[in-house]
Formats: structure tokens, C-alpha cells, sequence
């Protein structure tokens, strides 16, 4: 998958290197903190900044971007997918999407900043692939049923890992509504009712698919 | 109740709310004090707060145990490279419209000049044929000369001179010699049939003499 985003992208030139220095800090702190400010503290770089400089062709930008949500993004879009492959799919696809509507991006105007931005673009992605692919998607989780109900995972360790398998079954197996809504709510840090909003619905509606998903989730961990 | 915990249709809700951290300061008061004196409120705030912190924590447990298939630096990588193939895209979609422009401000330019010189000559024509007119010279002037000018019959030699003047500023093939159409040429041939008529008179009036 990553052959094929390099294919897609290909190399364009490596000549921000500077700004990469600039935008990692000097003494080993995580990158997307900048060098000292003031007193030698060293000031992080906010999400609109780098969304500026990304907006101006600074690669370096959009990487430190990229490192600060990529566990985040990365896992959402793999708990509400269910494949690493998709995931991954639809992971570039929303960083191409990104950079697409750059500058309609308006921090002043998008509730929770670039992070819930990030997110929007995320379902929307996922949202388009299952309307896309919905007949693919009944036959892939019939298959996927009966090839995890029939062959286990021989590669994974047997000890303590029984709950956390059935922990993930569980989160797999929520409805997709719920899955989001708690998902969303994990990984983004977004608000309930920027969540309802961004899915459309009520925010009562949001937070009952929430309360159902924990619930189920806690007997899962409990049973 | 506040406008928010109204909104709000359940305990549940108002809870989930509450322990989220997303209620302002006086609705969180407000729920605070319910859950003092509601011991069923309690409970039930009890068991959902459970709830919410053992799926955070499976999640997260979930999440540990499996390894990321794509790591955060080949990711960041990808995600420069794109910024880059963006950004260099932008700039060859911004340079042909740029150059269009300025072509296209060229363009303008030599219209204006063509239609300026257009002007000019169509001026300078209708001035020449002012002057060129006897009767319009002659107005309030000299009555003779008019009245002789006036009877002069209109020779090729007119319009040759009208095609000189024409081909010695190039617009010979465009602008027509005469409007009414006659050429100089077709001019020369009334004037000899008109000279042979009269000399077929001159013969007939002899003959008849005779």
C-alpha cells in the first residue's frame, strides 16, 4: 500500500530541510515542537501554524502534522474499518484530501480545529468507501465471521490475550453507528455534540449510541 | 434546569454529558447537586462511569496489543511527499494562467492600437473626400468656380488619383475607390460612348444639312 502512495506521489524534491530543523526541536523533544521561545521553553507549534506553512509548500509542516495524529487517525480508521489494508487506503486518502481543501480549511470557524477537521475528512472517507463498497462490505464481514469463528490466529500468544481478543470482537462487532460515535469519541477527543453534528444527527441521538456501546463493552470485559 | 440539561432527554445523556467534562461550569454545578441528593442518580452515574472507563481502557488494551501497521515516520514521510507533489502542482497550475493573462493583456492591447488606427483612417477619408468635393469647397466662396467645378463631369482621372492616394498608405485592396461602385475605368468608357454619341449626332445633323 505504501508502494502504492509512492507511485502516486512520487519525489518532488527534498529542499525544506531547514524548515524540518525548525520544526523538530533541538533537544530531542517531539517533533512539532519548535526551538525555544522567550525563556527557553520550547513554545509547540499549533495545528493553524502548520496548517499555514503547509498551505506555503512546507513539506516539513505537513509531516509533523502527520506525526502528531497519525496513531489517533491511523487506529480510528482501523477500529471502524476493520482491515489494516482499508485503513491504510483511506488513511492517504485523507491527507490527499487534506491538502485538497487546504485552504478552505478556517480554524475560526471549524469547531475543535484542525484535529476534528482531520476527523470529519477521515469518516466522510469511510462513509463514501461503505456506500461505495456496501454489497462488498455484507459478503467481506459474512466471510470474515465464519473465517474467525473457524480459524483462529495461530501467530497470536495464548496467555492474556484471550480478553483483549474478545474486547475486540466486541468493539467489531458493535453496530457501526455506535462504533463511531465511540470511536470518534476515543481517538479525536471530539465533543458529543460536534460528533452528532459531524454525523448528522441529534445529539441525544449521539450520545444514546454511546451509552449503549460501553455498556456492551463493559459486559464484554466483565463476562 | 439549564437550557443544556433540558436539551438533554435522559439521565443518561445529562450523565454521559457529565462525565465527558463537556458541560459548562453551571450545568456541571447543577448536576453535581442532583447526584447529592439523588441516590439513584448516583448509582446509576456509579455503574456508567464504570462502563465509560473500562471501554476507554479495553480500547487502549486493544490498541497495545496490536502493532501499527503503518509507523508514524513512513506515514509522515508519505504525508511530506504529498505536501510537496501539492505544492509543485499548484505552482505549474498557477504559471500557464499567469501566462494566458499576460498573453491575453498583449492581445488587448494591439486590438486597442488596430481600432485606433481604424479611426484615424476612417477620419482622415471622410476628411479627403470633404475636400476632394467641389460643391462643399466652393460653399460660400466662389460661385463661379463652383458652378465650373460643379459642371466638370467626373473623369477617371478622379479616381485614379483617390487609388494613388490609397496605395501609397497600403489600403488599396480594402477600401473601395469609388461607394457607388464605378471605376475609373468604367468612368473612361461613359465618357468615350458619350463622345461618340455626340459625334454620331454631329454626322447625322451634317447628313441632314445636306
Amino acid at each position: 500500500m505504501a508502494d502504492t502512495l509512492e507511485s502516486r506521489v512520487g519525489a518532488v524534491g527534498n529542499a525544506e530541510d531547514a524548515a524540518r530543523l525548525r520544526l523538530v526541536a533541538a533537544s530531542g523533544a517531539e517533533p512539532g515542537v519548535s526551538g525555544p521561545s522567550g525563556g527557553g521553553v520550547p513554545r509547540e507549534v499549533t495545528d493553524e501554524e502548520l496548517v499555514q506553512r503547509m498551505r506555503h509548500g512546507e513539506s516539513a509542516a505537513g509531516e509533523t502534522l502527520c506525526r502528531r495524529y497519525h496513531q489517533s487517525l491511523f487506529r480510528y480508521l482501523q477500529r471502524v474499518t476493520r482491515s489494516d489494508g482499508l485503513a491504510e487506503e483511506l488513511f492517504q486518502q485523507t491527507w490527499l484530501s487534506v491538502l485538497e481543501h487546504l485552504n478552505r480549511f478556517d480554524p475560526a470557524g471549524s469547531a475543535g480545529g484542525f484535529k476534528a477537521w482531520l476527523f470529519r475528512i477521515a469518516t466522510n472517507k469511510a462513509n463514501d468507501h461503505w456506500r461505495s463498497r456496501g454489497r462488498q462490505k455484507n459478503a467481506y464481514d459474512g466471510l470474515r465471521r465464519i473465517t474467525d469463528d473457524t480459524a483462529p490466529d495461530a501467530s497470536a500468544p495464548l496467555e492474556g490475550t484471550e480478553q483483549v481478543e474478545k474486547l475486540k470482537r466486541a468493539i467489531e462487532t458493535l453496530p457501526e453507528a455506535q462504533r463511531q460515535v465511540l470511536m470518534l469519541r476515543y481517538y479525536s477527543g471530539m465533543k458529543f455534540v460536534d460528533i452528532a453534528a459531524m454525523l448528522g444527527c441529534p445529539l441525544n441521538t449521539a450520545l444514546g449510541r454511546m451509552h449503549k456501546a460501553v455498556l456492551k463493552l463493559k459486559s464484554v470485559m466483565e463476562g | 434546569m439549564s437550557d443544556l440539561l433540558h436539551q438533554l432527554e435522559n439521565n443518561e445523556a445529562i450523565l454521559l454529558m457529565y462525565i465527558a467534562g463537556e458541560l459548562p461550569d453551571v450545568e456541571r454545578r447543577e448536576v453535581e447537586q442532583m447526584l447529592a441528593t439523588d441516590a439513584t442518580l448516583r448509582s446509576m452515574y456509579s455503574e456508567l462511569k464504570s462502563a465509560w472507563d473500562a471501554s476507554l481502557e479495553g480500547i487502549e488494551r486493544v490498541d497495545a496489543s496490536e502493532a501499527m501497521v503503518l509507523s508514524r515516520e513512513a506515514a509522515a514521510r508519505q504525508v511530506g511527499r504529498m505536501v510537496r507533489q501539492w505544492h509543485a502542482g499548484r505552482m505549474v497550475a498557477v504559471k500557464p494562467a499567469e501566462v494566458a493573462r499576460k498573453r491575453g493583456g498583449v492581445r488587448m492591447y494591439i486590438g486597442m492600437l488596430s481600432a485606433t488606427a481604424a479611426v484615424v483612417l476612417v477620419g482622415f477619408l471622410v476628411w479627403w473626400g470633404v475636400m476632394a468635393d467641389p460643391v462643399r469647397v466652393t460653399m460660400g466662396g466662389n460661385e463661379m468656380a463652383a458652378r465650373e467645378s460643379s459642371a466638370r463631369p467626373i473623369s477617371g482621372r478622379d479616381t485614379e488619383s483617390v487609388r494613388d492616394t490609397l496605395d501609397a498608405i497600403g489600403l488599396a485592396a480594402i477600401v473601395p475607390v469609388d461607394p457607388m461602385g464605378f471605376s475609373a475605368d468604367g468612368l473612361d468608357d461613359v465618357e468615350k460612348q458619350a463622345s461618340h454619341l455626340a459625334d454620331l449626332g454631329k454626322g447625322s445633323a451634317s447628313t441632314t444639312d445636306n
